[in-house]
């Protein structure tokens, strides 16, 4: 059973009196354990993809399924459970709260999480940071920190709850090359891990760190060899 | 863990922007501290008022000739009654009341007090001997007059402090003679100085026996009775008692007025604490004002926050959540001021009240648990909608926001 499947998603805007079509009954499936990653020039719709496949957007039309169930008629209280239990996100801008240490920003999705004491918040917080290589960077605040390491701060946020798959959007859009290729193989061991990897980007050369691409193009979504 | 983690970021968050936080406050913390000094200010006054009340003498009745309408407390004047109340009326309470510790005629009238070439206008005051029992006045020197001095209607005075000063200067009054109007009384007594009491100006009067103010007025009206119960429990049963005796002596009608001590403290004290709560409503509307600021600095804080609004609601939070978060947030600022309000109205009615000791001014210990719950109250009513502004705004339009 495929961990995610779309069967003809659909999401259309109306901006004024033009409705845009962002995507186009998008049909693809992704399976447990997968590196893909999504490429397309900027306003394709791969974004919008991502976001829908992460449940911060709802399609038009079409059917969702995560884990076999469909999860793209759920109310936004399930959806923010979902999310908070099942999905791992990576931004571009790191999205870091800027007055809280690296630890603090890694276990904010666990405050959302019942039944989690703060003891054991703080030891999967630690472990993350570990496994993202920034042992000795736990009490520095974003501000100490350089791009490379805010953003390593941020997967190890998307890694705390031990997600089913992890969005990653231009990841390495804020950074320099080398910096970026640090992160990107740090991906690459967490692919290794098992970790399910969802790339969004428009670089090409990113694109084809993945095992599988997925072309989008005017809102419809191609599979690439 | 979400209560605590939301707290502590509430927290850092308010004090991040300290000077903003404290600025937001001050608008509650006037509001809060204006009520509390009020309601002080009013508790201070009646607390004086009732401590003038109870130092002129404990279980006084006071009867009035006339009959007063509807339930009133005051006595209407006497010129329009028709009722004598003479020192026959007097005897008869004395003789037939057991209720009754001391009962006096009084006669008022003002007179020119006289001593070689100095004159001073004064008020006249006629009791009897039992006067000091009724109303407690302090006598300085010499004495006061005796039940015989009452039945004979002697030319004897107990002199105000005002009086003697302006007669006798630094030179000892008692013994002395002076004219009052056109006639001779000796000193026997001289009050200490004590003031206005209840209105009437004690430092500028003159005492006399009962019969020898009646013979300086040529009158042989009481102006009225004062009277004391033996006891506090005995006040309504010594009213009864008064009330049978004074109809029966006038013909069956009800041609007087019977005020107690403790029916005029009810009637003051009832006005003083309206009073109280007016003051109290009025410095309310400081603290609503404060509540617009708070709700004012809270919408600047959702918009500041977009971008983290966006990333809590990736990684789980409900709406529900953010709005906890925000109010939280709004409902500590207004809790902070409302507490500092206390603070600041306590330590100026401490101050206060340490110059000016006639006059308390600390606030009353009741008053922190409402005031505590009025700030926290403010808190969630202004801080609920922009809370509800912050958990509306969809998560991806947040995400993007930078």
């Amino acid at each position: 059973m495929a961990l995610i499947e779309t069967q003809a998603l659909c999401k259309t805007f109306t901006r004024g009196e033009e409705t845009i079509h962002a995507l186009r009954s998008v049909s693809l499936s992704v399976e447990t354990g997968e590196f893909i990653s999504i490429i397309g020039p900027s306003g394709s719709g791969k974004s919008t993809l991502m976001y829908i496949l992460g449940l911060l957007d709802k399609p038009s039309s079409g059917a969702y399924l995560l884990g076999g169930a469909r999860v793209d008629n759920l109310t936004d209280i399930e959806r923010a459970k979902v999310r908070n239990k099942r999905i791992g996100f990576v931004f571009q801008g790191f999205h870091l709260l800027p007055r809280e240490d690296s630890l603090r920003n890694v276990m904010l999705p666990l405050v959302y999480s019942p039944g989690i004491s703060s003891q054991v918040a703080r030891d999967t917080a630690e472990g993350c940071l570990r496994r993202v290589g920034l042992q000795d960077r736990m009490n520095h605040r974003p501000n100490e920190l350089s791009g490379g390491q805010r953003q390593r701060v941020a997967i190890a946020r998307a890694l705390v709850n031990n997600p089913s798959i992890v969005f990653a959007d231009e990841p390495t859009g804020n950074l320099d090359s080398k910096t970026g290729a640090g992160i990107l193989s740090l991906f690459q061991e967490l692919h290794t891990s098992g970790v399910t990897i969802v790339l969004v980007t428009h670089d090409p050369q990113i694109a084809a760190r993945a095992e599988r691409r997925i072309r989008v193009q005017d809102g419809v979504a191609s599979e690439e060899s | 863990m979400k209560l605590r983690e939301t707290t502590r970021i509430s927290l850092s968050a308010l004090l991040a922007n300290r000077s903003r936080t404290a600025l937001t406050m001050l608008g509650l913390i006037i509001g809060v501290a204006a009520v509390i000094m009020l309601v002080s200010i009013g508790n201070g006054v009646r607390k004086f008022v009732m401590n003038e009340f109870e130092s002129l003498g404990s279980n006084l009745i006071i009867i009035q000739p006339g009959k007063s309408d509807r339930r009133s407390h005051f006595a209407p004047p006497i010129a329009l009654s028709n009722n004598r109340m003479t020192l026959e009326d007097i005897r008869a309470i004395e003789r037939r009341s057991i209720n009754i510790n001391a009962v006096s005629g009084v006669v008022i009238g003002n007179a020119v007090i006289s001593h070689l070439d100095a004159a001073h206008n004064a008020m006249v005051f006629g009791a009897n001997e039992q006067f000091l029992k009724i109303i407690t006045l302090d006598i300085k020197y010499g004495g006061y007059f005796s039940r015989e001095e009452d039945d004979f209607g002697r030319r004897v005075a107990v002199i105000g402090k005002k009086v003697a000063d302006s007669l006798f200067g630094d030179d000892y009054a008692v013994g002395r003679v002076i004219g009052v109007n056109e006639h001779r009384y000796r000193v026997i007594g001289i009050l200490g100085a004590t003031g206005h009491k209840v209105g009437l100006d004690v430092d500028n009067l003159i005492l006399v026996p009962t019969r020898a103010a009646l013979r300086l007025f040529n009158t042989d009206r009481l102006f009225g009775i004062r009277a004391t119960a033996r006891t506090r429990s005995s006040v309504d049963d010594a009213v009864a008692e008064i009330s049978d005796i004074l109809r029966e002596r006038n013909n069956g009608e009800d041609d007087f007025t019977v005020i107690t001590q403790g029916a005029l403290m009810a009637s003051i004290e009832n006005i003083l604490s309206m009073l109280t709560y007016v003051l109290g409503g009025i410095a309310a509307i400081s603290m609503l004002v404060g509540g617009i600021g708070i709700m004012n600095i809270m919408f600047v804080t959702v918009t500041e926050r977009i971008a983290e609004i966006g990333l809590r609601r990736a990684v789980g939070a409900t709406k529900r959540d953010i709005v906890g978060q925000f109010l939280l947030e709004a409902v500590m600022l207004s809790v902070l001021g409302g507490c500092v309000g206390v603070g600041l109205a306590s330590g100026v009615g401490w101050g206060v009240s340490s110059f000016f000791k006639r006059f308390d001014l600390t606030p009353p210990w009741w008053i922190i648990a409402p005031a505590f719950g009025t700030s926290l109250l403010i808190g969630v009513i202004f801080g609920v909608l922009p809370a509800i502004r912050a958990a509306r705004i969809e998560p991806l339009e947040a995400l993007r926001h930078e």
